[in-house]
């Protein structure tokens, strides 16, 4: 008999899986084990939204009995995980985060959640996101907050979904990233958040925030769980017509963590203005890299500083197109951070946009230039570790120095991920990203695997306690 | 951005909008003013925009 290397709630998918295989470990008591630790540990960090208690224990228990009768999915049957709450899920609540969609149920699942649950997952609910993807707090309900110190913001917008994740309140979730929102939240929570390449993952039944700039990944607490779920969601859905046809590969049966001779280029353009730990803990990833046999060399990013204002003009466009209805007629129903940015939505102009989307172009070239000479691009995945809740500025997408260190890789359509790659002085995560050339997570995946062993950091949990709200 | 150039904005955008929200939105131009000014700056040197969104391979 096997026994769990860690206790139920933080048992990696990947792990929890193979006790399932093997008949060590009932789905029934893995997901009642996630509902507990919800029960105790959600009134304090404003993870979930919606729990779906009930269906999820039913859920469970039918995953069990295919089992018992000899039916076995693969790697992700009788998993729990959770869902951001853009992501529709049939008779559960799918709120946006808005108080305008609060009453919403949608009838069906959008593809992404279908495919899990197809492939064995049981949903134990929706999870709390800035409103309408855009960033800071929800617009109704609860703030989440951070686990690893609940003073801290989460990171957003798919916040419930990274903080879920790092306090063992499901086994992995999905996340939304327009403009880092994946890879945010998993750096300032001490996980791996994964932005797969664009068209990668359907997002038929997803709010759209901007058609060209979202993706859907998965928030995991390992690499491998990621690599898991990635293999799941993957794949043409018609529809969704921005899919891609390209083969699914087994993500987790190819993972090495070999990365001996592997060309990796450092984005100086992200290394101007970081807090001190954070250019610490990335100087040490580059270390690590270097001890592990790759190649390390410097690259840079033309018109980096533009970047920001680029991606933000683009999906601020677009999210105005889509909202600007509910911006006219019931801007009551609205919070003040998603109506600061809407409107501009809606100000930017025509002229403006365009240019957004020549030097979005441009980018792209530059990138497929610069992955000629290396096989990955380093960074940190934030600047700094994570701030106070209540230090908040509203503006702070707006801010001049903005770095475009995320949404560089929604521009121009590559896959990125975040790793975690430390702590700050305090005590709380930071993350490194890595990103690849389109439709590469594989490579991605690797050099993250291999970071990931050497590092072991993705073992440590955040201090708090099931007795902290009990 | 002066008052008359945000006021055109907002009746093109047919957003009627409170004082409150109107400071906001000078707040917001304000931030975004120096990155937008040098985007607009750029000789992108005619690069195309249909090639700027494509799918990764088509269906």
């Amino acid at each position: 008999m096997m026994s769990p290397s860690e206790p139920l709630h933080y048992l990696s998918i990947d792990e929890a899986g193979s006790l399932i295989k093997a008949g060590n470990l009932s789905p029934v008591d893995l997901t009642e084990s996630y509902l507990e630790r919800i029960h105790n540990l959600n009134p304090v960090l404003n993870s979930f939204i919606t729990v779906n208690g009930d269906s999820a224990t039913a859920q469970a228990k039918a995953m069990e009995q295919e089992i018992t009768r000899g039916s076995y999915r693969g790697p992700l049957h009788g998993i729990p995980i959770a869902l951001k709450d853009l992501i529709d899920t049939a008779g559960i609540a799918t709120t946006y985060g808005c108080k305008a969609f609060r009453d919403r149920t949608p009838d069906t699942d959008a593809t992404v959640a279908a495919r899990l649950q197809a492939a064995g997952c049981i949903v134990l609910g929706k999870l709390t996101m800035s409103e309408l993807a855009m960033v800071g707090p929800p617009g109704f309900g609860e703030e989440t907050r951070n686990p690893w110190n609940t003073d801290h913001a989460p990171g957003g917008s798919s916040s419930g979904s990274g903080t879920a994740v790092a306090a063992g309140l499901c086994a992995g979730s999905i996340g939304s990233d327009t403009g880092g929102s994946i890879r945010f939240p998993a750096s300032n929570n001490n996980i791996v958040g994964l932005m797969p390449t664009y068209g990668r993952v359907s997002r038929r039944g997803v709010m759209p925030l901007s058609w060209t700039l979202d993706h859907l990944g998965p928030m995991t607490r390992t690499i491998e769980d990621a690599a898991l779920m990635l293999s799941a969601i993957s794949g043409f859905d018609p529809g969704d017509r921005t899919t891609s046809s390209e083969a699914i590969p087994d993500f987790r049966a190819n993972l090495t963590s070999e990365v001996k001779g592997l060309k990796v280029g450092v984005l100086e353009n992200t290394f101007e203005d970081n807090h001190p730990d954070t250019r610490s803990a990335i100087e040490q990833a580059i270390r690590v890299f270097e001890a592990m046999g790759a190649r390390v060399r410097p690259v840079r990013i033309p018109n980096y500083d533009v970047l920001h204002i680029a991606n933000s003009i683009i999906y601020l466009a677009e999210a105005f197109n889509n909202f600007g209805t509910l911006l006219r007629e019931q801007p009551q129903d609205i919070g003040k951070v998603f109506r600061i940015y809407g409107y501009m939505g809606g100000l930017f102009t025509a002229d403006e946009y365009i240019q957004a989307m020549r030097l979005r172009s441009c980018t792209r070239v530059e990138l497929r230039k610069i992955f000629e000479q290396v096989d990955l691009i380093l960074s940190p995945t934030t600047n700094a570790p994570p701030k106070r809740i209540d230090e908040f500025d509203p503006f702070i997408l707006t801010q001049p120095t903005r770095s475009a260190t995320a949404e560089v890789f929604n521009l121009a359509a590559c896959p990125a991920l975040s790793v975690p790659c430390g702590f700050s002085g305090d005590g709380l995560p930071i993350g490194l990203q890595l990103a690849a050339k389109p439709m590469n997570e594989q490579t991605l995946l690797n050099a993250a695997y291999a970071y990931q062993e050497t590092t072991e950091l993705h073992r440590q949990h955040p201090p708090i306690q099931a007795t902290q709200a009990g | 951005m002066n008052d008359s150039d945000i006021e055109i904005l907002l009746t093109r955008a047919r957003l009627d909008l409170s004082d409150d929200e109107i400071e906001w939105i000078k707040t917001a131009f304000s931030g975004y003013h120096a990155q937008l000014e040098t985007l607009m700056s750029l000789d992108l040197e005619g690069e195309e925009v249909s090639t700027s969104f494509m799918m990764v391979d088509k269906p």
